[in-house]
């Protein structure tokens, strides 16, 4: 049994918290914004999500940020700050200091970002996240055309040089790429757990599974991180298929990583050091 | 939280900035409309709000943040759903004059509740049938299951169809046929009541409206796709829900 309640939060605001009968003593899952969309997420997929979670032993609180479904208006650039202080209101009132945090595009991009700055922050769900690019991802870039008809070939150069509208990649906000590997070497040497999902959809931008090393580094072999890539799986997950299996990957994940007594131990990871184990950390399909 | 019965509706009272002077119940839209329109129902709420009108706002059993599965979503449940609110409401208001909005295909429930009570009926984009919208959300999903934007590493594929759902959601035979059998206009020839139309600029006109109000192609594209596009609540949008809500100031419009 789970039960779900409103939650009044400060500065006009308010949650929606998917708990289970019982106290479990499980990190508390907080699913962020998907860009405009409200706290059901897209297609609603942030309810069942909620809510398999909850009957996992996690409470789980949805919430729109300002400038989202019934929020205010934004008047605080520091969205980061925003959800720490939703945390501080959450760790009072469901007595937790232990927060997983995430959820798709915008939502991974601010969740990377109060990672970075918050403690409290045990997981991160990342869905569609930041990646480089690079020779895999020019690779993975000339893949795609080869499998679309010879007869578009000429459209999608044409759209590659003349881009008119912006990318969807212009409206993330992600860290300087410079960045990018020493912050996600920080998040594991502060024993958070990772996963992070790849679709389809984030093609502009990622094309290749060997991006995610290209990307993060050794640390994305940490026995911690859990790296998939769906490439036929959209970036809002429109298919009951594609949400049934993103909703089981993600529970199977929470369970392993913070509900079972064995679930590996945090080790320190710094830059230079030698790799972890070599644990297939990605599986994605090539 | 409201009750219908055993079902929990996820609701949202917003109390009008005194003195109040009508209250409106909002019914949201069906399916992908209804995450796409939230921001669009939230912030007019807020604006008749300011012009001394309280609403009510809820999802379906079976949607948003209410209570039930997708599956559990129907037609007649969410004309049951609206009962329950417009008692909520009642209960909450107190004796000032009650409005209907409704928005794409919560235009029926809310024509529904509109013609029973005698209440005066916005119309926000309707649907005024049922059976072209089927036709709308078939070919919306094969064009979403069929995009290169949507899935562009799967080759010259399409996704088959995913069967008992359109464009995300659960929507089953018995839903489609409640769906196809429904006409707006049917509806309110039951009982007519004075209604108010905010339309599309390329809808035709509609036959009963006392006020018809044409949206930009600005602020009037948010449900044809399947995404989530940005509606900013410009001066447009503001000056009509301004204008709805005149109508509350006078006597005996209700």
């Amino acid at each position: 049994m789970i039960r779900e309640t409103p939650l009044s939060l400060a500065n006009g605001l308010f949650a929606m918290a998917t708990q289970p009968e019982t106290p479990t003593g499980l990190p508390v899952v907080v699913l962020l914004n998907a860009g405009l969309v409200h706290r059901v997420g897209p297609f609603r997929l942030y309810v069942p999500l909620a809510r398999t979670l909850a009957a996992a032993g996690f409470p789980v609180v949805r919430f729109d940020q300002p400038g989202v479904g019934d929020a205010p208006n934004k008047d605080d650039p520091d969205e980061a700050g925003v959800v720490s202080r939703i945390f501080d209101e959450l760790a009072a009132i469901l007595y937790t200091n232990d927060f997983i945090v995430g959820g798709l595009c915008a939502a991974a991009d601010l969740a990377w970002r109060v990672a970075h700055q918050d403690k409290r922050v045990r997981g991160l769900l990342l869905l569609d996240p930041v990646a480089l690019g690079g020779f895999w991802f020019q690779l993975g870039k000339l893949r795609l055309f080869m499998r679309r008809k010879a007869s578009t070939w000429l459209a999608m150069i044409q759209r590659s040089f003349n881009r008119k509208k912006p990318a969807n990649t212009d409206f993330r906000d992600w860290p300087k790429p410079e960045d990018v590997r020493g912050e996600f070497e920080q998040f594991i040497a502060d024993g958070i757990a990772v996963l992070a999902i790849y679709t389809g959809g984030a093609a502009p931008y990622f094309t290749h599974a060997r991006q995610i090393e290209g990307t993060f580094g050794n640390a994305a072999r940490d026995p911690r991180v859990q790296f998939e890539y769906w490439p036929e799986c959209d970036h809002t997950f429109m298919l009951s298929a594609d949400q049934a299996r993103l909703i089981d990957t993600i529970k199977a994940w929470s369970v392993k990583y913070f509900a079972t007594k064995n679930a590996a131990a945090p080790v320190t990871f710094s830059a230079g050091a030698a790799s972890p184990a070599p644990t297939p950390a990605v599986r994605a399909q090539r | 939280m409201i009750w219908n019965g055993g079902r929990r509706l996820f609701a949202v009272f917003r109390q009008a900035q005194a003195p109040q002077r009508a209250a409106v119940l909002v019914c949201p839209p069906f399916f992908h409309e209804h995450f796409l329109s939230y921001r669009l129902l939230s912030q007019i709420a807020e604006r008749l709000a300011a012009n001394g009108i309280s609403t009510l706002r809820f999802d379906y059993y079976g949607a948003g943040d209410s209570d039930g599965d997708s599956r559990e979503f129907t037609l007649d449940g969410a004309i049951a759903d609206t009962d329950a609110a417009l008692d909520a409401l009642r209960a909450r208001v107190g004796g000032v004059p009650i409005y209907m909005l409704g928005a794409r295909s919560g235009a029926w429930p809310a024509a529904k509740a509109a013609t029973q009570n005698g209440f005066r009926l916005w119309l926000w984009q309707p649907v005024a049938d049922g059976a072209e919208w089927l036709d709308h959300l078939e070919r919306l999903d094969a064009k979403e299951r069929g995009s290169r934007s949507r899935y562009p590493l799967i080759g010259s594929a399409t996704k088959p169809a995913d069967e008992g759902h359109l464009v995300g959601y659960v929507c089953a035979a018995p839903l489609r046929d409640a769906i196809a059998d429904t006409r707006l206009a049917d509806i309110i020839a039951s009982a007519p009541v004075p209604v108010d139309v905010i339309a599309d600029a390329a809808d035709p006109p509609f036959a009963s409206a006392a006020r018809e109000f044409r949206l930009p192609e600005n602020v009037a594209h948010w449900h044809g796709g399947a995404d989530m596009q940005a509606i900013f609540f410009t001066k447009t949008l503001a000056a009509i829900v301004d204008e709805l809500a005149g109508v509350a100031a006078q006597p005996g419009t209700s």
